[in-house]
């Protein structure tokens, strides 16, 4: 018997077995519930993290190897003003900024939030910088200071030194961002004190791994950074300063006195002033050789009151200048020439005539009112000599630092969706009130 | 309501052309969802799901035979399977049809749509349909008859 296919198609079709529909409203509701996340969920974050990420690329654009400024044949300046205190400088190695005129560390970490900053400021512009090796390598007893930097005289490279033990002496290049190791004693604390202006060499002294910046003296010890290699002297283990004669052939140290070596560590003379002056700079011996600048506590002895006093490396008992009353402490930072002393107070750099005892302003430090104070500066001494004051521009800080690049897309992320997420409740509100409703299916 | 009438219909063409219950509550379900999101803009709301259910049915069908000959998995899923000999006889010929076959077969035999209607909702020439239904009508014999 023939089969009638339509039939038999219907019979089947009609045989099987259709669950129930469900409830309208669960379709309906899957629907919001659908189209709520298609609506949004998607685009809006996707579009949110693409604008994080070209914000970011953008920022982070020029981030490498490569040195950011160029070297345009200017000559070496100071600005009139230093730029204030900033938590968006970028850094070094994300940025290079080039061969710098000093390094400083701004803040003391004694106020709100003027957390200490390691900081170089280019040799010809307003460029700033961070030094974050400096950073990375400090110790937790040092209370947020920066390790120890140190500037070459030709404001190319940074020596970074640690209060923790970590065994190496860091070389930061400012013109490509790397770091050169050179090894110092294992477990001790290094901290480097001067650079020979031949750039062979670094003064520094190593302590003991529970040294913090508050121990001032230590072991002498001499890199070579030819090689690698470092001379070391059981003799010389209480020195708190080292400067280096301008011809790098010895070394004037801050000991039980103060007395000049020669590269081999043996005492060649002690010198005998008046009173009892001291090393407080690296950049103590003047250009043409003839002079070193010491700081004298004046009497009474606790009055707070220095002064500048110039003693003769040389024993040829020369005519030296007369001492310059009123200074601070910590003021000897320079030789612009070989008759002139850059000085510092807290926040201005003033040149000193050391024969008239004539003072000039050269730049002023921005404190915020002594809330950022100038912690410590240093100058890169081959560029000071004959350095020209420019009127201060504006700083040209680099890309934001990462962790604040990194916070600010979380920010953008976090309040493009409370804004989606307000919107959309907003618009649910507006839709849910009383109008002409969809036809229901 | 479009929908409490149309559900059952709607399956059924479904599950004719996936051979499969689970999906074709799926491509109803999302058909209805669609509707209901459009159907301002929809003039005719039952041959539009005739149509949308059709050709759903068929792309998932078509991706569910690309996924097994890349699985080469030859095992057919079976959710009701017919008691009756005669019904499974014929539930094995419509398996043997195509997609297309099948929902033209649904909409002519089941719905009883006109060959214009069901050109409609397939996409196609109503003298497609004619092609379609003849060839399928004419296999569906050949194995009704061959059992």
């Amino acid at each position: 018997m023939k089969t009638d296919p339509a039939a038999a198609v219907r019979d089947y079709i009609a045989s099987l077995r259709v669950p129930a529909a469900p409830p309208v409203s669960r379709i309906v509701g899957r629907s919001r519930r659908v189209s709520r996340v298609r609506a949004w969920l998607v685009p809006v974050p996707a579009g949110l993290v693409v604008a994080a990420v070209l914000l970011l690329s953008s920022l982070r654009a020029g981030t490498g190897q490569a040195p950011q400024i160029a070297d345009d044949g200017r000559p070496p300046a100071l600005p009139t003003r230093f730029a204030g205190y900033s938590y968006f400088t970028g850094s070094v190695s994300q940025s290079p900024p080039g061969p710098a005129i000093a390094v400083y560390q701004q803040g003391w970490g004694v106020e709100l939030a003027d957390f200490p900053q390691g900081l170089v400021l280019g040799a010809r512009g307003d460029v700033y910088r961070r030094v974050d090796l400096a950073d990375s390598r400090e110790d937790s007893q040092d209370q947020g200071d920066p390790a120890p930097m140190l500037l070459s005289p030709d404001g190319t490279q940074v020596a970074v030194g640690s209060h923790n033990g970590l065994g190496d002496l860091a070389l930061l290049d400012l013109r490509t961002g790397r770091v050169r190791s050179v090894p110092a004693a294992r477990g001790r604390a290094v901290r480097p004190l001067a650079w020979s202006r031949d750039e062979r060499r670094i003064a520094a002294i190593e302590l003991s791994k529970s040294a913090s910046n508050q121990t001032f003296a230590g072991a002498l010890v001499v890199f070579d950074l030819t090689d690698g290699t470092a001379k070391r002297w059981p003799e010389h283990q209480a020195i708190s300063m080292a400067v280096f004669s301008p011809r790098g052939d010895e070394l004037a140290v801050q000991g039980e006195g103060i007395y000049i070596l020669d590269l081999d560590g043996r005492r060649v003379r002690t010198l005998t002033p008046p009173g009892q002056p001291y090393l407080t700079s690296e950049a103590a011996w003047s250009p043409d050789g003839g002079l070193i600048a010491a700081i004298n506590r004046e009497e009474p002895q606790n009055s707070g009151v220095y002064s500048l006093v110039f003693l003769d490396p040389t024993g040829r008992d020369q005519a030296l200048p007369n001492p310059i009353r009123g200074v601070a402490h910590n003021a000897v930072v320079g030789w612009t020439a070989a008759d002139r002393l850059l000085t510092r107070t807290d926040d201005q750099l003033v040149e000193v005539d050391i024969r008239s005892a004539q003072r000039r302003t050269l730049s002023e430090f921005n404190t915020s009112g002594g809330n950022y104070a100038m912690a410590r500066i240093q100058f890169a001494a081959d560029l000071l000599v004959g350095v020209q004051i420019r009127a201060a521009d504006n700083p040209n800080r680099g890309p934001w630092p990462i962790w604040w690049q990194n916070a600010l897309a979380i920010i953008i992320l976090l309040t493009g969706l409370a804004v989606t997420m307000l919107t959309r409740r907003l618009m649910r509100r507006r839709h849910s009130r009383p109008r002409a409703t969809r036809t229901p299916i | 309501m479009i929908y409490e009438a149309q559900y059952d219909s709607m399956i059924r063409l479904a599950y004719v052309t996936t051979d499969s219950l689970a999906a074709a509550e799926d491509i109803v379900q999302d058909a209805f969802l669609d509707l209901y999101r459009n159907l301002p803009d929809i003039d005719d709301p039952v041959r539009w799901l005739h149509r949308v259910v059709a050709n759903r049915s068929t792309s998932w069908l078509r991706r569910l035979i690309v996924a097994r000959r890349y699985l080469q998995r030859a095992v057919v899923e079976t959710d009701h399977p017919p008691p009756d000999s005669g019904r499974t006889a014929v539930r094995r010929g419509l398996s043997r049809l195509g997609p297309r076959y099948r929902a033209a077969v649904f909409l002519r035999y089941y719905l009883d749509l006109s060959e214009a209607d069901i050109a409609a909702a397939l996409g196609c020439r109503p003298g497609t349909v004619k092609s379609l239904l003849h060839r399928a009508l004419t296999r569906l014999r050949e194995h009704l008859d061959e059992d």
